[in-house]
């Protein structure tokens, strides 16, 4: 896996930082579409525009006939020298690694391309070597390939973080959002795959934040069985040996099988709050950019960045230039010339690209942090989803279900309400009265209360649902008498059968939870339920039943 | 009532002169998106390097930090963009006060001097 996955970085790569993308075409020493790039345009324009300002007061002061005019006159010029000194004030953060160390970082990238190139493939190198997870032949691995689950790719994806694989029984069911496989990359790429808002390295590719904003609105859902049965088949290989005979057995039938897959996009979400945007990050990991920075700042501090230093010198000889010069080689040669102070101050290129690269690499991680922290508080509020479901049960015609989803939180409660229609996949025999391709509709309503604080150590949450369905069409099972549905027995069923199908009509469940719980990091739950409906699906007769749980998270115990 | 201006020595423009001392508050707008502090790398030290006392974030995107005449400090910054490509400026916390800084994805944190 380790070869894969340097492979995979070394193309992006050599593909991403190719000679021709790092020279400096444009007339901006930033790459014209970031913000570094746009806003030294802003203020180059800006200083110009009020360099004419001030030039055409000056005019006018020159031409002025009585006092008023003069007094007009010098005031425009004081206007003028305010922006211009605004403007030269906005163009010289731009270079400065205090203010702006992602565009300082991307000049010293672009200064010297063939290091830039050199330390990230040593980065890719040594971030492969710490990142990859045990392989599936190694004792107590979570990777999916030990599962039957037979794809590299996806295996990589969901060591990396890209989705998310969870077993119960003999199902595993993936999941993610589609913008997560962008961010498990970004997170391990050193900064040679990021969104292009903290994009530091010239050339390199890098996704739209717009895309990503809308693909992290989608997201899926799989389960497999990976316990279908397999047939074996014997061929005979061998004479006969009295009554027995040798045969050599291929196996037949698949490992897994799909048997349900959901797609959900949002619709529709409140903004969060920014109080609930900064508790979802403080709830984040940490992020090392904060380090990174300081790295590049240590290194304007060596080149001299107190007055009268060798930096701020560069500064005062650069800023004239920058601001004023159209000439693209005058503005290179100041960003080859801040280069030559940095070294200068003691820093080698090697090191320079490095802390620049480190830089960079910090940047995609937080960016990845910021956006899973965003995520979390933006689909935590009120929101509208849609969902579809397919449905390939056991023993069932598959079916597909369609679902609008609403999430609030009212006070102290929470509320969610459904409502949904489902079809059958392929119109249903004929022969089986009733039957047609709306399968039911499905409304459902739930009222989940805040944990209620019981003591120092015990909480409890009430809820009640409520679940309406209108079977329209029969229930419809497949059956073969070599084949028997697991925990369902047939009196009576003709031989020729091949499927049986159930009353239609409607279904009300109702069900009253209490759930007890320990304090905080206790982890032991106990649920009790109250469950009553009036039929299901298969019984035509009300029930009424009580469930009673309990669970612990061993997690609990590691987490002290 | 504003008390930040710029040092018109310092031609780097990070540097700001309080008047009167007292305490200062800055805060960030957010042009798109969402820009806040980061609470744990927003800090104020004096000129020993200590964390000076009485800091405060009154809201995510505002900190203040008292001021005593006489005094430098420096003032570190750390921002969170949600998402990733929001952006703002750093400005102090009054009608018509100084802008500090740009605050780009890419810009993470900042330093400042604040002169009382």
């Amino acid at each position: 896996m380790n070869r894969a996955i340097v492979v995979v970085y070394l193309a992006v790569a050599m593909a991403a930082i190719s000679p021709s993308r790092m020279s400096g075409q444009a007339p901006s020493p930033f790459h014209p579409k970031t913000d570094c790039g746009q806003s030294f345009e802003q203020y180059r324009a800006a200083y110009q525009n009020a360099t004419a300002d001030y030039q055409n007061a000056e005019a006018d002061f020159q031409k002025a006939t009585d006092d008023v005019a003069r007094q007009n006159a010098a005031k425009a010029q004081q206007d003028a020298n305010t922006k211009q000194q605004s403007a030269r004030i906005g163009l010289a953060r731009l270079f400065n690694l205090r203010e702006q160390p992602g565009c300082v970082a991307y000049l010293i990238l672009a200064a010297y391309p063939n290091q830039t190139r050199a330390g990230l493939f040593l980065g890719f190198v040594t971030a492969a070597e710490k990142q990859v997870g045990s392989t599936s032949s190694t004792s107590g691995s979570t990777s999916l390939v030990s599962k039957n689950f037979t794809s590299r790719l996806l295996s990589v994806a969901d060591e990396y973080g890209a989705l998310t694989s969870s077993t119960s029984g003999q199902t595993t069911t993936v999941s993610g959002s589609l913008d997560q496989l962008f961010t498990a990359i970004e997170h391990v790429s050193s900064g040679a795959f990021v969104e292009c808002a903290v994009k530091t390295i010239p050339g390199v590719w890098c996704v739209r934040s717009g895309l990503m904003n809308f693909l992290g609105r989608l997201s899926y859902s799989t389960s497999l069985d990976l316990n279908q049965p397999s047939t074996i088949t014997g061929t005979a290989t061998g004479t006969v040996q009295g009554t027995a005979q040798q045969v050599t057995g291929t196996q037949g039938g698949n490992s897994f099988a799909l048997s349900q897959f959901t797609a959900k996009g949002f619709i529709w979400a409140a903004k969060p709050k920014k109080e609930d945007l900064l508790k979802a990050w403080t709830d984040s990991a940490d992020t090392p950019a904060a380090t990174a920075r300081q790295k590049l700042i240590d290194i304007q501090k060596a080149a001299g960045d107190d007055p009268g230093g060798a930096w701020q010198k560069w500064l005062a000889n650069a800023l004239p230039v920058l601001l004023s010069s159209s000439k693209e080689t005058d503005i290179y040669a100041q960003t080859q010339e801040l280069m030559s102070t940095f070294v200068a101050g003691g820093t080698s290129a090697q090191d320079l690209v490095r802390a620049a690269l480190d830089y960079s690499a910090s940047l995609a991680s937080t960016a990845a942090a910021e956006r899973t922290a965003f995520d979390k508080a933006a689909w935590s509020k009120p929101i509208l989803t849609f969902e579809y479901d397919y449905n390939t049960p056991s023993n069932q015609p598959t079916n597909s279900t369609f679902r609008l989803i609403w999430g609030q939180s009212l006070k102290n409660w929470k509320m969610t309400g459904n409502a949904a229609g489902s079809i059958y996949n392929s119109t249903p025999s004929s022969s089986i009265p009733g039957s047609g391709r709306l399968r039911d509709i499905q409304l459902g309503i739930e009222a989940d209360r805040n944990p209620y604080q019981l003591g120092n150590s015990l909480t409890a949450t009430f809820g009640a649902a409520y679940y309406f369905q209108n079977q329209t069409s029969p229930a419809i099972l497949n059956v073969s008498p070599s084949s028997p549905i697991s925990g369902v027995s047939f009196t009576g069923l003709s031989s020729t059968a091949t499927q049986v199908f159930t009353q239609k009509g409607k279904i009300h469940v109702g069900q009253l939870k209490i759930t007890l719980a320990g304090g905080s990091g206790s982890g032991w739950k106990f649920p009790i339920a109250i469950t009553g409906s009036n039929r299901t699906e298969l019984i035509t007769k009300s029930t009424i039943g009580a469930q009673v749980g309990v669970s612990y998270d061993f997690d609990s115990l590691f987490a002290k | 009532m504003c008390v930040l201006s710029v040092d018109p020595n310092d031609i780097t423009g990070t540097t700001f002169l309080v008047n009167p001392a007292g305490i200062v508050t800055i805060e960030i707008t957010s042009l798109t998106g969402t820009v806040i502090f980061s609470p744990k790398g927003t800090t104020v030290t004096d000129s020993a390097g200590k964390q000076i006392a009485g800091t405060s974030f009154p809201t995510p995107d505002s900190y203040s930090f008292p001021t005593s005449a006489g005094q430098t400090y420096t003032l570190e910054t750390e921002y969170v963009c949600l998402p990733p490509n929001s952006t703002g400026t750093l400005d102090e916390a009054c009608a018509g006060g100084v802008k500090l800084g740009d605050i780009f994805p890419s810009t993470n944190g900042q330093v400042f001097t604040i002169e009382a």
